[in-house]
């Protein structure tokens, strides 16, 4: 559940979800869940003219994501390779 | 495997029914024979207990479903139940219950048609006649469960309630309450048409449609000002009704899947409130009486959730429809205000084309976000969810050195907290303009890809060089890269386990682990069957229980051989990864336990340092940090040490005659480049000095110090950009130093006190 657990780590900060279709669709984070769903609240697009209806909020499901853009100061890397050598070795897996 | 098949034996063999040559035009001349909604398909309804199987469940929706889908039924029965007044009107068709704008009596056509199909349903369940007993036994069922369900006896009869309230404008509308009553299986009339485009969370439409979930809060009775409602819509709720009820959440399916929730689970605090409003409830029915039903709105089944972004085409097609409906939306929009229902004026207006917002408060989204969470309860967070857990308690601990620290600032924090708020207040009210990724110094900009023109991506393809000679060396150094961080990451694995051990999340977490597999394994104990497996369970608890006793040394002392055993040192430190892992071991590394080690590793340090330090200064700058740690080791030295180490650095070339004569390594001078090399001579230096003045240093050992310091110098001399230490050498101490050692010219002297020394003290 590592990117789960790194994703909650994020919620409230803003990040650019981009999409398999390649669209992107920047905003803040609301939630995530353990399939990596994710809904953003306040979101823009960059051709507002071409999506009229998209609206404040979305849920993305979490297959049809290919990036996400992070805000680099709200990551600890060390952490972050800390927990991923945790998940490796853990024996419950 | 299922017991048959069509009718056919599902052994492969065949048994007895052995299939002649041309079996597929018999197999298919079967099908007239047989009874798509047999029992053996679709299986019985006849005791609760299938109520806890999913599938049959399932089967019986289906069942019911493809029932209504066949349009002869009823036609058969409506053509049965047909006044006599319309018989030459009606053309009864599988359209039946679409939109035919081309009738004579719009009004009474659809009245009639529909009181017509109420029957027909009626008739419909009544030849189902187990339907009801099972519903009634889920019902008993779900009745023992928790407070949830004791809206349903109340909800039932607030249905009746509801629809008397109504104006009796219609006789008809006198049967519909005991058709409710009986809990009406009509299947929803535009389900066919719209197929995939049932609502997304109901699984089980029907059985628990008359069953609405706990804490439907924000249904509000229709004010008075409802009453003139036109009065041909109120045959509308029967059909409506029970696609409404599919609607609620599937709470009742909980609640008939007992063993199966998650271990944890509790009744979602929301189903705890019984304030079963009826006005909401009654908002509902009413809604469903102010269509009109010259509209599509069977289309308009099921209702898109309001709060998506994303439109999907056939809910946009719905919308379109839905405008066409909008002056009773409105209408009913109006209602909901007046009703005094949890939502705001102004978000009404801007929501005038949905008429299907609303169906969830925000607390049945909640108990539902709930439900989700639960699932995702462990006892041992540290272990599961590590990067959050850790996360949130440094960021705890970063307050609150923050808040200790800054008090005297105190009002700048606040300012800057206003800043902030302001900010995020700023970009919800205004619409966030997007700008994709820039970045600096580059020409042009990303390639944003949208949906309709996608992004080209580079393809990138594997070149084979042209000089044969050079790949096996290439293929050696990758190959030497990795094996290096294998090599980094297998001692990466101990030094978290070491940590680990002296950690109190970590401890804690590994009791409630502990505490957690004990119940398990007691919990098989009682389920155990055999008396053996009873056994091995028992010898499993007695292995679990006892608790591990680890020990940190043993893991220190593991990583740091494996540390000293490379020979190629300077690769672990070239790589940021291995510094890390030194800065992160040399906490644990105290002088008195591991003294010879330590001793070995900084003398490999600075060895090193000429390979590694010019890639430190241009990026990591991690060696700096070493340098408390050597502070600390050196302080608690002996002579020998410090002779042993500056060994490595000076490369003593004994010259026949001249022993003064030093050639002096590379390193040394390397090591007066980086500030980290300077700052440990300096430490050298002051160390040196403290045990010369207390006697600890023997004659021979000065005078290798002495030697050592005149290379020094000359390195000094020689380089063009001396770097400077961390710490300065006191200028006492220098001076004290230096007049021990006569053969220290002043020039170089000097220089010497030029750079390293404090000139202040």
């Amino acid at each position: 559940m590592l990117f789960y657990s790194f994703f909650k780590s994020l919620v409230g900060k803003d990040v650019v979800v981009e999409l398999k279709n390649d669209l992107s669709i920047c905003g803040t984070l609301h939630s995530v869940d353990q399939y990596l769903n994710i809904k953003l609240t306040d979101i823009s697009v960059t051709d507002t003219e071409k999506y009229p209806h998209m609206l404040k909020n979305c849920f993305i499901r979490g297959s049809v994501v290919r990036y996400v853009q992070l805000p680099a100061d709200e990551v600890d890397t060390q952490l972050l390779q800390d927990s991923a050598r945790k998940e490796s070795s853990a024996p419950t897996r | 495997m299922a017991n048959t098949f069509f009718d056919f034996e599902t052994s492969l063999n065949n048994g007895e029914n052995i299939l002649p040559p041309d079996e597929e035009t018999t197999a298919w001349k079967n099908e007239e024979e047989y009874d798509a909604l047999n029992d053996e398909t679709f299986g019985t309804l006849e005791d609760s207990s299938n109520l806890e199987d999913w599938e049959q469940q399932h089967e019986q929706f289906a069942e019911i479903a493809e029932s209504s889908k066949h349009s002869e039924q009823i036609e058969n029965s409506i053509s049965q139940l047909v006044l006599d007044n319309l018989s030459d009107h009606i053309t009864v068709s599988s359209s039946v219950w679409s939109y035919t704008p081309a009738s004579k009596n719009g009004e009474t056509f659809n009245s009639e048609i529909l009181s017509s199909l109420q029957k027909a349903s009626k008739s419909f369940i009544t030849s189902h006649s187990d339907n009801t007993k099972s519903n009634a036994s889920i019902l008993q069922q779900l009745n023992k469960s928790a407070p949830p369900m004791t809206i349903s006896q109340p909800k039932k009869n607030l249905y009746s309630r509801g629809i008397r309230e109504e104006p009796n404008k219609n006789p008809q509308l006198q049967q519909q309450p005991k058709q409710l009553q009986t809990k009406p299986l009509m299947p929803p009339p535009a389900g066919h048409h719209q197929g995939p485009m049932y609502h997304p969370m109901v699984q089980h439409p029907i059985q628990n449609t008359r069953l609405p979930p706990p804490g439907l809060q924000p249904m509000g009775i229709p004010p008075p000002g409802m009453r003139p409602m036109p009065p041909h819509m109120n045959h509308h709720h029967h059909p409506m009704l029970p696609s409404l009820m599919r609607m609620m959440p599937p709470h009742p399916h909980f609640m008939a899947n007992g063993p199966q929730r998650p271990p944890g689970f509790m009744y979602p605090p929301g189903a705890g409130q019984n304030q079963f409003p009826r006005k909401h409830f009654i908002t509902i029915m009413t809604k469903l009486f102010s269509i009109d039903p010259k509209v599509n709105h069977p289309f308009n089944f099921p209702p898109p959730p309001r709060n998506l972004g994303n439109v999907h085409p056939n809910m946009q097609q719905r919308n379109v429809h839905s405008l066409q409906n909008s002056p009773h939306g409105h209408q009913q929009q109006r209602t909901r205000y007046d009703s005094g229902s949890y939502r705001q004026q102004q978000k009404e207006r801007d929501e005038i084309r949905d008429e299907y917002a609303g169906l969830m408060s925000l607390r049945e989204k909640q108990w539902l976000l709930n439900i989700q969470m639960l699932q995702l309860n462990t006892g041992t967070p540290y272990f599961d969810d590590y990067y959050y857990t850790v996360f949130k308690e440094k960021k705890s601990k970063s307050n609150k050195e923050n808040l200790g620290d800054r008090n005297t600032s105190y009002p700048n924090n606040k300012r800057q907290h206003r800043n902030s708020d302001r900010q995020e207040n700023q970009n919800t009210l205004t619409p966030r303009v997007y700008t994709p990724l820039q970045f600096e110094n580059s020409l042009g900009k990303l390639q944003c890809g949208s949906v309709t023109a996608p992004r080209k991506i580079i393809d990138m393809d594997i070149v084979t060089p042209d000089k044969d000679t050079d790949s096996p060396q290439v293929a050696r150094d990758t190959r030497r890269t990795k094996q290096v961080l294998l090599k980094l990451e297998a001692l990466y694995a101990l030094l978290l386990k070491a940590e680990d051990i002296r950690n109190p999340l970590y401890i804690s977490n590994v009791e409630k682990l502990r505490e957690i597999k004990q119940k398990q394994r007691l919990r098989e104990l009682e389920m155990a069957p055999t008396p053996e497996q009873k056994q091995e369970i028992l010898r499993l608890f007695k292995l679990e229980s006892e608790p591990i006793v680890e020990n940190q040394y043993d893991y220190i002392i593991k990583i740091i051989q494996g540390l000293l055993q490379e020979e190629k040192f300077s690769s672990f430190l070239n790589i940021r990864k291995g510094k890390m892992l030194i800065l992160r071991l040399l906490p644990y590394l105290t002088t008195d336990t591991f003294g010879p080690q330590l001793l070995e590793l900084w003398s490999r340090v600075l060895l090193s340092l000429p390979i590694v330090g010019r890639r430190d200064t241009a990026g990591d700058n991690i060696l700096p940090k070493l340098f408390p740690f050597f502070k600390r080791y050196i302080q608690s030295s002996t002579m020998t040490d410090v002779l042993d180490i500056i060994a490595g650095l000076v490369e003593v070339v004994k010259q026949e005659n001249n022993r003064i004569n030093l050639l002096v390594n590379l390193n040394n001078q390397e090591l007066t480049v980086y500030p980290f090399g300077v700052s440990a001579l300096v430490v050298l230096l002051i160390r040196t000095e403290f045990l010369i003045s207390s006697d600890s240093a023997s004659e021979k050992q000065q005078n290798a110090w002495s030697n050592f310091l005149q290379s020094w110098s000359q390195q000094t001399e020689a380089v063009a950009k001396v770097a400077s230490p961390l710490e300065l050498i006191p200028s006492q101490i220098f001076i004290k130093h230096c007049n021990r050692f006569n053969n220290l010219k002043s020039d170089k002297r000097s220089l010497l006190e030029k750079h390293f020394v404090d000139s202040n003290n």
